[in-house]
C-alpha cells in the first residue's frame, strides 16, 4: 500500500492563490486607476468649460434630462460626468504621492528606531507619537491655510502628518524580527548594520507595509476630499472630488445630483481600497493563513 | 489690526503691547508660562480671550460628542455582539455591510445626504441649528456614523475570538444559560480592545467634529476652528490644537488606568 499525498496540480495551486479575491473592489480600483491615469482621453467634456445654457441639468433618465449630461451637469453647466473623471485623477495623485512619501519616512525611522534602539529609538518614537496625538485634520486645515491651498501642499501635508502610523507599527516588526536567528547570523557573517537593515529585515516587513499602503489610500482620499471640501484644498476649477460636493451644497434640493455622485465616486472607491486590504492582510499574514 | 492711517508711533505701541520687541524665547516663554495658567491670549478676531471662546463652545461639542458616542456604543455593540453570535448567519452579512459601508463613508457627504432625505424631502427633523432635541439628531448621526462602524467590526472580530475559547466552552458545559454566557463571560473578555478604540478614536471625533459642525452650523469647537481658520486667527487656532492634543494624550491615560480596573490581569502583572 502506497502512501501518497496528493498535491494541487500547477494550475489548481494558480487558481487557489486567488481564492476569495475581492474581484469587484478589484474592478472598481481597476478603473479608478485607468480613468485617474488615462482620463484625459476619454472626457466627454473639458471638465471645467462651462456652459450655463445646460446648468443643472439633471442626469439622463429624468425627464428633463438628456444624454449629452449623462450623470447631469452642475450649477455652472459643468459636466458631471467629465468632472468626476478630472477627480479620479487628483485622488489617485495626492493618495499615490502621500502614500509614497509617507511610507518611505515611516519605513526608515521604523528601522533606524527599531534596529538602532537606545537613544535614537527613543527620540524617534517620542517625535512619532507627538505626531500621532496631533488632530490631523485640524492640523492640515492650518497648514493648507498658511501654505495657501494647492495640489502639491495638501499632498506634502497629508504626508507629513501621515508617516507616525508606519513609523509605529513597522517598528514592533522591525523589534520582532532583530532577535531572529537569520538576523543574529548575518551579524556573525559580518554584514553591515545598514546591510542587515535594507537585504536581511525591509523584505520582511514589506508584507506589512503593502496592507497598511492600502489600507491607507481610502484615509488619503477621505482627507483630502474633506479639506477640498472646507474649500482649502484643490483649488477650484480643477475638479476634485471634495470640492464637487461642496459646490453642490447649495442646490441640495433642486440638484442633488451635483453631490450625489462625487460622494458615491469616494465611498466606492474607499470601500475598494478597504476591502482590498482586508483580504492581503489574510492572504499576506501568515498567521490568518492558517486558520483559512 | 490698526487702521492704515495709523502713525508710526502707533504702530511701534502696538508691537510693544504685543510683546514683539522682546527676543524670541522671552516671547515663547511668556506665551508658555500664561498657557499652562489658562490664558491663550486674545482673539485677534473676536477681541476676547481664547480662553473664553473656547469654554463658551465646548459644552456645544461635548452633548454633540457624548450623543454620538452614546449612540454608536450602543449601535456598535449590539450589531457586533450579534454579528458574533449568528457568525456566518445573514445577521451577520448584514452587520459586516455595515461596518465596512459606515467606514468609507465620507463624513460631510453623509451628512449632506441625511439633511436632504430628513430634513428637506421627509421634512421629519429640523437642517441646522441647535436648541432642541430634533436638532441634534441630524449632526449626532453623522459624527458617529464612522465610530459606529469601526466599534461594530471590532466587537465582532473580538467577540468571535473569545466566544471560540475554553472557558466558553466550560461555561456552556456547565449549563449556565447562552444569554448570560454572551454578556458576562464573552462580552466582558471581549470589552478591553472596544474600550482602548473608544478611547483612540477621541482624535477622529475631532476631526468629525470640525466637518459635522460646519455642516450643521453646530456652534461648537470644530466651527469655531474652521471659522478662526478662515481668519487666521492663530492664536484661537493654537488654543483648540494645543488642548484638543492635551485632551488625546489625558485620554490615553485615563484608558491605561481603567484597564486595571476590568482587566484584574493586567492589576496583577
Amino acid at each position: 500500500m502506497t502512501n501518497s499525498i496528493s498535491l494541487p496540480s500547477k494550475f489548481n495551486q494558480f487558481l487557489l492563490a486567488f481564492k476569495g479575491v475581492p474581484a469587484i473592489s478589484i474592478a472598481i480600483l481597476v478603473t479608478f486607476v485607468f480613468f485617474g491615469l488615462f482620463g484625459s482621453f476619454f472626457l466627454p467634456y473639458d471638465p471645467t468649460e462651462m456652459d450655463l445654457m445646460s446648468a443643472e441639468k439633471p442626469p439622463f433618465w429624468m425627464t428633463e434630462g438628456s444624454t449629452a449630461h449623462i450623470l447631469g451637469a452642475d450649477e455652472m453647466g459643468r459636466d458631471v460626468l467629465a468632472r468626476l473623471i478630472g477627480g479620479a485623477s487628483v485622488s489617485l495623485q495626492v493618495s499615490l504621492v502621500v502614500i509614497l512619501l509617507a511610507g518611505s519616512v515611516g519605513i526608515t525611522i521604523a528601522l533606524l528606531s527599531g534596529f538602532i534602539g537606545g537613544k535614537v529609538d527613543a527620540v524617534l518614537m517620542m517625535v512619532t507619537d507627538i505626531f500621532m496625538s496631533m488632530p490631523y485634520l485640524l492640523i492640515a486645515m492650518v497648514l493648507a491655510a498658511v501654505l495657501g491651498p494647492s495640489k502639491n501642499n495638501i499632498i506634502l501635508i497629508l504626508a507629513l502628518l501621515g508617516w507616525a502610523g508606519y513609523a509605529r507599527i513597522l517598528r514592533s516588526e522591525v523589534l520582532r524580527l532583530k532577535d531572529q536567528d537569520f538576523v543574529k547570523l548575518a551579524e556573525v557573517a559580518g554584514c553591515s548594520k545598514f546591510r542587515i537593515m535594507t537585504r536581511e529585515i525591509l523584505p520582511n516587513i514589506v508584507n506589512t507595509l503593502i496592507i497598511m499602503a492600502t489600507l491607507q489610500v481610502g484615509t488619503v482620499i477621505i482627507a483630502e476630499s474633506s479639506i477640498s471640501f472646507l474649500g482649502l484644498g484643490v483649488p477650484p476649477p480643477e475638479p476634485a472630488w471634495g470640492s464637487m460636493v461642496a459646490d453642490g451644497r447649495d442646490f441640495l434640493t433642486s440638484s442633488w445630483w451635483i453631490c450625489l455622485w462625487p460622494g458615491l465616486a469616494i465611498l466606492f472607491t474607499v470601500l475598494s481600497c478597504n476591502l482590498l486590504g482586508d483580504w492581503l492582510r489574510l492572504r499576506l499574514d501568515p498567521k490568518f493563513r492558517q486558520i483559512q | 489690526m490698526l487702521p492704515p492711517e495709523s502713525t508710526k508711533e502707533d504702530m511701534e505701541a502696538m508691537r510693544i503691547s504685543l510683546g514683539f520687541d522682546k527676543p524670541l524665547y522671552v516671547q515663547y516663554w511668556k506665551f508658555f508660562s500664561n498657557a499652562i495658567q489658562g490664558d491663550f491670549g486674545m482673539s485677534i478676531r473676536w477681541q476676547r480671550p481664547c480662553m473664553e471662546l473656547f469654554l463658551e463652545r465646548f459644552p456645544n461639542t461635548l452633548l454633540l460628542g457624548i450623543t454620538s458616542m452614546i449612540w454608536a456604543l450602543f449601535m456598535g455593540l449590539t450589531v457586533g455582539i450579534l454579528s458574533a453570535v449568528y457568525h456566518g448567519r445573514w445577521f451577520d452579512s448584514f452587520g459586516k455591510i455595515i461596518a465596512l459601508v459606515g467606514q468609507a463613508l465620507p463624513v460631510f457627504w453623509l451628512g449632506l445626504m441625511l439633511m436632504v432625505l430628513f430634513a428637506e424631502w421627509l421634512g421629519w427633523l429640523p437642517t441646522s441649528g441647535i436648541g432642541t432635541w430634533q436638532q441634534l439628531i441630524l449632526p449626532s448621526l453623522t459624527l458617529g456614523a464612522v465610530f459606529a462602524a469601526a466599534i461594530t467590526r471590532l466587537t465582532r472580530s473580538t467577540m468571535l475570538d473569545v466566544m471560540d475559547s475554553e472557558y466558553i466552552k466550560m461555561a456552556r458545559t456547565l449549563g449556565i444559560p447562552e444569554r448570560i454566557v454572551v454578556i458576562k463571560q464573552g462580552f466582558k473578555n471581549a470589552a478591553i480592545p472596544v474600550l482602548t478604540l473608544a478611547a483612540l478614536n477621541f482624535i477622529v471625533l475631532i476631526n468629525g467634529t470640525v466637518i459635522t459642525e460646519s455642516i450643521f452650523n453646530w456652534p461648537g469647537i470644530g466651527r469655531l476652528s474652521v471659522e478662526a481658520i478662515f481668519a487666521r486667527d492663530y492664536p484661537v487656532v493654537q488654543t483648540i490644537v494645543l488642548i484638543a492634543s492635551s485632551l488625546f494624550v489625558f485620554m490615553n491615560l485615563l484608558v491605561d488606568v481603567l484597564y486595571a480596573f476590568i482587566d484584574p490581569r493586567i492589576r496583577y502583572d
